[in-house]
Formats: structure tokens, C-alpha cells, sequence
């Protein structure tokens, strides 16, 4: 019964497509840092996805053959916005999907992550075929949208009603933070100007111990909807801050009791950061408290690195992804046996 | 936040073909995480000096030029694949293309993706000099 380190390459886009590493450059940069296990997407890094060619697929075979690190999870969409006039229908969705279980069949994943907000009544109709490919599909639950939201309880529902292992969880740690992230603050704070009082009103909610998205009441027509109060709005000077306040509500600190609930499910966990810092924590999420929970609860699976703060670098400075996701691991190894009952980490816990 | 992935630097160039220029073009990367058919790509937009070029006077490549398509035809493209790794080119039909001499050129670029209500967009806007 042991956490397991990955890393989802979702984390080394830029140096992957932009810097050019490549699929292999990329996969073997992530074995050098003693990762065990990767997460892939296959529309970002396989070429052709759902209709790769031979070609591309023995390439990849070859490349995990060089490197060989376990194939934890392929990261799948349904393109349910493919065309501009109408949503797909259910026939299609499960088309799609299916085409996707048989690529990452061929990749040799026994995992699809499926994202969220995806409609549950895919699942009977693909499950056969998972089945018979040995593949489990479970949704991501995210920040903005974990256990409460309706279209996730909505899977959760089916998912126990159709009561399988071929279909689950997994869950993102970005539904654990304690603070919102300080890379994203300080984009707002100097690409578009967001108002400082806005931002500590934001603060000081986490602070609170509590998080934005349960902080502000709901529209009950639209949960992705939130009404603001007006010791809040009374801040809003331009978009941008309303923009920032809404953007808030994406990242949660759900109580860790959930993953007691939902630990039987639980096929995978993505290790969501933003920042890790000089001292070697993440800002926002505290590995070593879910960490703690995981390994009391004898979780025997992966938590993939998911590099989430590329998106707030600032424009013209460089993206050190490759840094972030060494240091990201490194963090995990420090934490990996917190909680247990032989470890050392437990006894130093037990003196505290 | 893809703002850095949008406009290739000093990737835009008139056009020359059959010793006639027929417009500019400029090199581009998706303003997303993933490949995705032509077909999601929600649109594309120049402007030129502060002025937006027709939406039909566009054109649009993923796979070196292999296969041109304008914007409406690409609504119903989703065999062809814009893939992650790969830069788009983005062509302008202008005769004559851009006037030698520096202009303010932003390009906007924007993908429907599978489960986020509005589209994801990028744009940059640089000072060229042609």
C-alpha cells in the first residue's frame, strides 16, 4: 500500500510544443527526475489522436520501450462543442469516446481521465467495450466543480448505480487548497490591473479557512453562477476585477473527509500545483496534510505532478516548467510516507 | 493566458505568388492545451493599423498549406486536426499586401473546447515593420 509518483506531461506543454522537446525529449526528461509512472493526453501529444497512424504508434511503443515508465492515465475530451451550431448528441459523445478507449487501449494505459462535466449517460452505453479493453473511465473532479457540483454528482449517481470497477474518480488536489494561488494573483495584479481590495476581499476568505465557491451564494438556475455581495461589488471598478472574482471561485478547499467517502472510487489523483516555492511547499495545497490522509487510508495509486502555473507567468518572462515539476516531485518524495504507521515521518507526526 | 502562444515573432511576411503580392500572413499556436479538429477553431481575427480585416478576405492552414480553408468552410472541417505542436499560418488576402513601413498588426485567435461555456482566446498585438 504505497502513493506513487507520476507526472501528467499536461505539465510540460510549453517545453514540449513551444521549446520543442518533443514526445520523447519530454517523456525522458520526467524519467530523469525518478518519476515512476505518466499521464498523457493523447489530443495534445499523439499525433492524429483517435486515428494516429501505425507509424505513430509504433514510434510511441518505441519510445516506452527507451523509457520505460508505467502508463498511468490517458487524459480524454469528448469534443461535444465540435461543430458551431449544435452540441453532439449522445450517439456521437459515445462514438467519440469509444474511438478514444481503443487509442488508449493501443497506448497501453489502463486509465481514461474523463473531464468534467461530462454526461453521465456515456457510461452504459461505452462500458462493454471498456470492459472488454480492460480500461476504467473516470471523471476528473475539479476545482470549481468537485463533489457538489450537478453535473459531477450527477456521474457520481450513475457511477455507484452501475456499481463497476471499470468506472470512477479522480480526484485533482486543486479541491484541497488552503490559499488561492499567489502566481495567479500577482497575473491579474499586473497584466490587467485587478484592484487590491478585491484581491484581499478574495484573501480573506480563504483565510476564513473556507473557499470562494461555497463563500458566495449560488444561482439556483446556473451553478457556475455566483452572486457577489456588495462589500464586494462596491470593489469592482473595472471587468477585470469582477473577472478575477469569478475566476476565484476555481479553486476549492473541500474538506479532506471527502476523500473517506470517495477513497473506494478513487482511481487516480492529479498532484494540481501552481508554485512550488524556494522552501520546497506548494503555496496553496498542503501535500503533507493530504499526504497524511491518503496513507492513513492505505491509498495504494498514483498522484500525478499537474503543473497548472504556465498559465500565469508573466508575458515575457519564461516558463520553468521543467524546474517546477523537478521541484514538484522532489516535494512529493519528502511527503510520500507522511501518515504512515512505520515511518519515520508518522513518529515525528506522533510527536507533535 | 494562451496570449504568449498567439503571433509568431517576426513571422509575418507578404505574400508573393506569381510575382504579385497577394496579401500577408503571420504564424501562429493554439490558444489551448490540446489538438483539436478545425472545426472547433471558434474564429480568427486580424486587424490591421486598428482596422479588422473581412472575415472572408482570411485563410487558414495547420498543416503547412497543405490544405487551405476560409473560416466558414472550416466550420465543417473536422477531419483535419490543428495538432498541439504545430504553428498555424494564418494568411491575409490583400493585393499588395501590407504598405512597406511599420504597422500595429493583432491577431485573435479562439477555440471552443469541450467543456468550458465560452470559447478560449489568445491575441498579441505587435509593431511590424515590412
Amino acid at each position: 500500500m504505497t502513493i506513487k509518483k507520476g507526472v501528467s506531461l499536461y505539465s510540460l506543454q510549453d517545453a514540449y510544443g513551444r521549446g520543442g522537446l518533443g514526445l520523447e525529449g519530454t517523456v525522458a526528461a520526467v524519467e530523469e527526475m525518478g518519476t515512476q509512472g505518466i499521464e498523457i493526453l493523447s489530443d495534445e501529444m499523439i499525433r492524429g489522436a483517435a486515428r494516429a497512424s501505425e507509424e505513430t504508434l509504433t514510434e510511441w511503443e518505441a519510445i516506452m520501450e527507451r523509457h520505460p515508465l508505467e502508463r498511468v492515465s490517458n487524459d480524454i475530451f469528448i469534443n461535444s462543442s465540435l461543430y458551431k451550431n449544435r452540441w453532439l448528441t449522445l450517439e456521437e459523445q459515445v462514438e467519440l469516446l469509444s474511438a478514444d478507449l481503443r487509442l488508449t487501449h493501443r497506448l497501453g494505459f489502463p486509465l481514461v481521465r474523463i473531464v468534467s462535466q461530462t454526461d453521465p449517460a456515456v457510461i452504459r452505453p461505452t462500458l462493454p467495450l471498456a470492459e472488454k479493453l480492460g480500461i476504467t473511465m473516470a471523471v476528473e473532479v475539479h476545482a470549481g466543480m468537485s463533489f457538489d457540483h450537478p453535473m459531477t454528482e450527477a456521474w457520481i449517481k450513475e457511477m455507484k448505480e452501475v456499481d463497476n470497477p471499470h468506472v470512477g474518480l479522480v480526484v485533482d488536489f486543486g479541491i484541497y487548497c488552503q490559499r488561492h494561488p499567489r502566481v495567479s494573483t500577482n497575473y491579474f495584479r499586473e497584466t490587467l490591473g485587478v484592484n487590491e481590495d478585491v484581491i484581499k476581499y478574495i484573501d480573506d476568505i480563504f483565510a476564513r479557512g473556507t473557499d470562494p465557491r461555497q463563500f458566495f451564494p449560488r444561482n439556483p438556475e446556473n451553478p457556475d453562477d455566483y452572486l457577489f455581495p456588495e462589500e464586494l461589488t462596491r470593489h469592482f471598478r473595472t471587468f477585470q476585477d469582477r473577472f478575477y472574482a469569478m475566476m476565484s471561485t476555481g479553486y476549492e478547499n473541500t474538506p479532506l473527509d471527502t476523500l473517506d467517502e470517495y477513497l473506494p472510487y478513487i482511481k487516480s489523483f492529479h498532484g494540481k500545483f501552481w508554485e512550488v516555492t524556494d522552501e520546497g511547499e506548494e503555496y496553496s495545497i498542503d501535500y503533507g496534510r493530504i499526504f497524511t490522509r491518503l496513507n492513513q487510508l492505505g491509498f495504494d495509486g498514483y498522484v500525478c505532478s499537474e503543473y497548472e502555473g504556465q498559465r500565469f507567468v508573466l508575458p515575457g518572462e519564461p516558463i520553468a516548467d521543467l524546474e517546477q515539476v523537478r521541484r514538484h516531485q522532489e516535494l512529493m518524495e519528502r511527503h510520500i510516507s507522511d501518515g504512515k504507521d512505520d515511518g519515520a515521518d508518522a513518529a515525528q507526526n506522533d510527536g507533535k | 493566458m494562451f496570449d504568449g502562444y498567439i503571433f509568431t515573432e517576426n513571422s509575418l511576411a507578404n505574400v508573393v505568388e506569381d510575382g504579385k503580392t497577394a496579401g500577408f500572413q503571420m504564424r501562429t499556436r493554439i490558444p489551448y492545451y490540446r489538438g483539436i479538429p478545425l472545426s472547433m477553431v471558434h474564429d480568427v481575427e486580424v486587424e490591421v493599423d486598428g482596422e479588422a480585416v473581412p472575415r472572408e478576405d482570411i485563410r487558414f492552414t495547420a498543416d503547412d498549406g497543405e490544405h487551405w480553408f476560409t473560416l466558414e468552410e472550416m466550420e465543417t472541417v473536422t477531419f483535419f486536426r490543428w495538432e498541439y505542436a504545430d504553428e498555424a499560418t494564418v494568411r491575409v488576402l490583400r493585393e499588395g499586401g501590407l504598405a512597406p513601413g511599420e504597422h500595429e498588426v493583432l491577431l485573435r485567435v479562439s477555440a471552443r473546447v469541450a467543456y468550458i461555456p465560452v470559447p478560449f482566446s489568445g491575441e498579441m498585438k505587435r509593431t511590424v515593420t515590412v
